[in-house]
């Protein structure tokens, strides 16, 4: 068995070269900008003083190299810039630091919704493979994957908003200052998100499901005549579900894009929403300093997912080895 | 020429006679045809404002009842159906165009550095989620809807050049490939002899598969207006105005998200079909779009 240190080094050395050309695709998107990038990135926010501040920021005034080798200087010691239209000069990282939990919160809901209703459903439409229940589960899966998380937040509000008036429209109160009105604020939002995970998870789990049934160990264990129950748990499940970690990892990337626009419905002052008012108001800093946030965030994210996996199955680091 | 007409039909039959195929293609083709040919006699006019008939709920006169400014919605909706199918079918062309020789290369040279270099771009541009490079290059750029159509292009690009590199590595990997290899073969006439031939099947199902993707991308980008421009709007757009107005009238964002809905489902219909009906050992994995 080789050792398991070995193998998360050699996912580590992959982090700073995929680091490097995050940062390399964002800075050829603001040089690529035509005509005076600075007056066409501040639009009517246009005025001198703003301008040589966000030239100087962007290394905008040197040639391309060392405009980007200065940049990514900067980045790497955590500036980010300050915004240019916040009246009182916010630093981009304390905004972005300030946002984080809201939006953490948020992911973290939706990601229990998904997970839990798409391992339910995918379980039960797997294990009733063809049936009349697995049919149904399939249809309403594919149904839902075909509407944007948009137009289920808007079935959301117009169900328990508007028809019912159960739950408040929009807004937010953080979880320390009335932790029921934070709740009750987060619960439409986080369903709008998460029910799109749930279905590419339902998706996942039920196909490995399926694969798991017509594997040879449960074959053999069906053959030795096991109860059909401790089948299920132990053999189906357990080996079933180890994907659903990493496709987890990976679905927080259209789970966090998707937040620009939960949050901006749902006025949630998330990282999300900082992204859409940057546009907006033309806050290029702003914009930049969370785009690349969002990157470092899901690159992160996955490589703990990535040594998870390794570390609960041993048949990755068996093939790992061979590779 | 009568053989090959024959086998063509015979083929066409057997994809179309799989139930999914047959219901999207036949959703999708009746929206565009009823909303082209409704817009271009002028059944359908959705710039005439009445104001006297503003936000009236869906009647006999107007189906889907009118907008803040008394215009049909149906009309608007049938204008927003072309836009949307138009702006997410350029994206997919575009991120086609940059995916597949990104994908080809890369698996043509396996191993080597030119894979390393091109995967590990592909590995980073997809690290930023799909709505977010969108929206970080439309706002770059200028918003607009070719600006759209190029920046769904390159969210999706990398998705295809990974998905096209597998498929590829698969083709390669058979035997008749290495006999022609053997024998001298050049590199461009075995990607036209051998690769796209073998590969036009899932490269087809990839493409309805992006392009259900890149339908959903365009709305959320318009929903949050940085796409299209009133009052030429693509459903996304309407459904965007309607949201304002969401107490009052019911009608004005949910019957166009009915037809945003529809329209993504009939895509993906087709797009699960024929992923289904096509050579099992080149399966696309939906779930990574």
């Amino acid at each position: 068995m080789p050792g398991l240190g070995k193998i998360i080094a050699r996912r580590l050395i992959v982090i700073p070269p995929t680091l490097l050309i995050i940062t390399l695709i964002v800075y050829t998107v603001i040089r690529l900008v035509p005509g005076n990038p600075v007056q066409a990135l501040l639009g009517e926010e246009y005025n001198e003083a703003a301008a040589r501040e966000l030239e100087k920021q962007l290394g905008l005034d040197k040639p391309p190299i060392l405009g980007y080798i200065d940049w990514l200087g900067k980045v790497f010691r955590g500036d980010l810039g300050t915004s240019i239209v916040l009246v009182n000069k916010l630093k981009v990282s304390d905004l972005l630091l300030q946002r984080l939990p809201v939006t953490a919160e948020l992911a973290l809901l939706s990601l229990l919704i998904g997970l839990s209703l798409g391992i339910i459903l995918g379980v039960v439409s797997g294990l009733n493979r063809g049936g009349r229940i697995d049919v149904i589960i399939s249809s309403i899966l594919l149904l839902n994957l075909a509407i944007p998380v948009f137009i289920r937040a808007i079935l959301l509000v117009l169900i328990f908003s508007i028809a019912l008036r159960l739950l408040p429209s929009s807004g937010y109160v953080s979880m320390s200052e009335d932790p029921v009105g934070n709740l009750r604020l987060m619960i439409m939002p986080s369903l709008a998100a998460g029910l799109g995970v749930a279905s590419v998870i339902a998706r996942i789990t039920r196909a490995s499901v399926i694969d798991a049934m017509s594997s040879d160990y449960v074959m053999v264990a069906q053959a030795k005549g096991l109860p059909r129950g401790l089948i299920i748990y132990s053999y189906i499940l357990r080996n079933a579900l180890l994907p659903i970690i990493t496709i987890a990892g990976l679905q927080l990337g259209s789970l966090l894009g998707g937040l620009v626009i939960t949050e901006s419905i749902f006025r949630i002052p998330g990282i999300g929403s900082l992204v859409y008012e940057s546009i907006i108001q033309r806050d290029y800093p702003v914009l930049l300093g969370s785009v690349l946030f969002i990157a470092l965030v899901y690159v992160l994210v996955n490589l703990v997912v990535d040594i998870l996996y390794t570390v609960a199955d041993p048949r990755v680091r068996y093939e790992g080895d061979k590779r | 020429m009568k053989v090959i007409n024959a086998k063509i039909f015979s083929r066409l039959y057997g994809i179309l006679k799989e139930p999914r195929i047959l219901a999207g293609v036949m959703i999708l083709s009746s929206m565009i045809l009823v909303s082209g040919i409704s817009l271009a006699i002028g059944l359908a006019d959705p710039f005439r404002t009445m104001v006297s008939k503003p936000l009236q709920p869906p009647s006999m006169i107007h189906l889907a009842g009118t907008d803040a400014l008394g215009r049909d919605l149906l009309s608007r909706i049938f204008l927003g159906i072309l836009i949307s199918l138009f702006i997410s079918l350029l994206g997919t062309i575009i991120a086609f165009l940059l995916g597949l020789p990104m994908g080809f290369i890369s698996a043509i040279y396996k191993g080597s550095k030119v894979d390393d270099v091109i995967m590990r771009i592909v590995d980073s541009l997809l690290a930023f989620p799909a709505l977010v490079l969108v929206l970080f290059i439309s706002a770059s750029f200028g918003q607009g809807p070719l600006i759209s159509s190029i920046a769904i292009g390159i969210a999706e690009a990398p998705i295809v050049a990974r998905l096209s590199r597998g498929t590829m590595i698969g083709v390669l990997s058979n035997q008749f490939v290495e006999a022609a290899v053997a024998i001298g073969a050049g590199k461009l006439w075995i990607i036209a002899r051998y690769l796209l031939p073998h590969s036009s099947s899932v490269l087809i199902t990839h493409f309805t598969l992006t392009l259900s993707a890149a339908i959903i991308l365009e709305s959320g980008l318009s929903f949050l207006g940085l796409s299209t421009s009133p009052p030429i709007l693509s459903l996304g757009g309407i459904v965007r105005e309607g949201f304002l107005y969401l107490e009052t009238a019911w009608w004005y964002s949910l019957i166009p998200s009915m037809f945003l809905v529809l329209l993504v489902l009939s895509v993906s219909l087709v797009g699960d079909g024929l992923n289904d009906a096509i050579d099992p050992r080149y399966k696309v994995s939906r779930e990574y779009i």
